[in-house]
């Protein structure tokens, strides 16, 4: 079901989403269809997370809107060295030149649960989490199968609200350091985080 | 775009922090100077993921069917 079509078949369960009254921006998100725009734009594109009740006989009986993430490309660029050839090394003076790099990755760019279901716990094959850990959790299994069947990349990237830290650190995130910021993502208020997928051969140390 | 969908009911609630857990974009760039780069990669190659963490995640993809 495409977004367009979420919108158009469960407006009124669209319009109900609400993660909070602090966090207007990303009700607006979903509820003004701005989730369209920024789609349409190539800024990003929408997962709607839905918990659909079925009966006997699996025909849908209700659907809530559990949470939504937007996925969308980006790059962690870093500095590395490459060895000159020897004509242009005596030409220049010097043995390496600066390369400019990147480590390719998906940024989460938005995420955000909502409020009945941000303090729900659910148990399931021996794991009890709270929904929001199980969410992010397929998301890094959604990222991980991209990266063995259809793109290479990297790493996830986001941009954490403060008190969310220490949820993305229990699950696989970790902290990027003030000097290390990455594309997008200089702002004092947000913690920049990656959790890394693959690793990354640099020249540099050789 | 496609959806989620989560097959199941939840257990009763329990006491726990706001987990309206939220990231949002930010618009400017700043490049990873080399003095830092080989920090920063060295520490990122350390990081990386483990198939235990990941084996987790697939069980959360399991949890989660598409919705056509």
């Amino acid at each position: 079901m495409s977004l367009e079509q979420a919108y158009q078949d469960f407006s009124s369960e669209m319009k109900r989403f609400n993660a909070g009254n602090s966090y207007k921006n990303f009700n607006d998100f979903l509820v003004e269809k701005e989730a369209i725009t920024y789609k349409d734009d190539g800024n990003g594109v929408t997962y709607v997370v839905w918990n659909v009740v079925y009966d006997d006989f699996q025909q849908e009986i209700s659907r809530e809107i559990v949470g939504y993430y937007t996925l969308a490309a980006t790059a962690i660029p870093y500095e590395d060295r490459i060895r000159l050839d020897e004509e242009e090394s005596k030409e220049l003076g010097k043995e390496f030149d600066i390369e400019i790099c990147g480590i390719s990755a998906i940024e989460i760019k938005m995420f955000a649960v909502d409020e009945r279901y941000q303090d729900v716990f659910f148990e399931y094959e021996g794991e009890d989490l709270p929904i929001s850990a199980w969410i992010i959790r397929s998301i890094i299994d959604f990222a991980n199968s991209l990266l063995n069947n259809v793109l290479g990349f990297k790493a996830l990237f986001l941009h954490s609200l403060p008190n969310a830290e220490n949820f993305y650190i229990s699950n696989g995130f970790n902290p990027m350091e003030v000097n290390m910021q990455p594309l997008h993502s200089v702002d004092s208020d947000y913690k920049a985080m990656y959790l890394a997928l693959k690793e990354v051969k640099m020249n540099y140390d050789e | 775009m496609s959806e989620k969908e989560w097959q199941g009911q939840s257990t009763d609630k329990k006491e726990g922090k706001d987990m309206a857990v939220l990231a949002k974009p930010i618009n400017r760039i700043t490049v990873i100077k080399k003095q830092e780069s080989s920090n920063f990669v060295r520490e990122f190659n350390d990081n990386k993921v483990t198939k235990e963490f990941l084996d987790s995640c697939k069980k959360a993809g399991r949890l989660f069917g598409k919705e056509k």
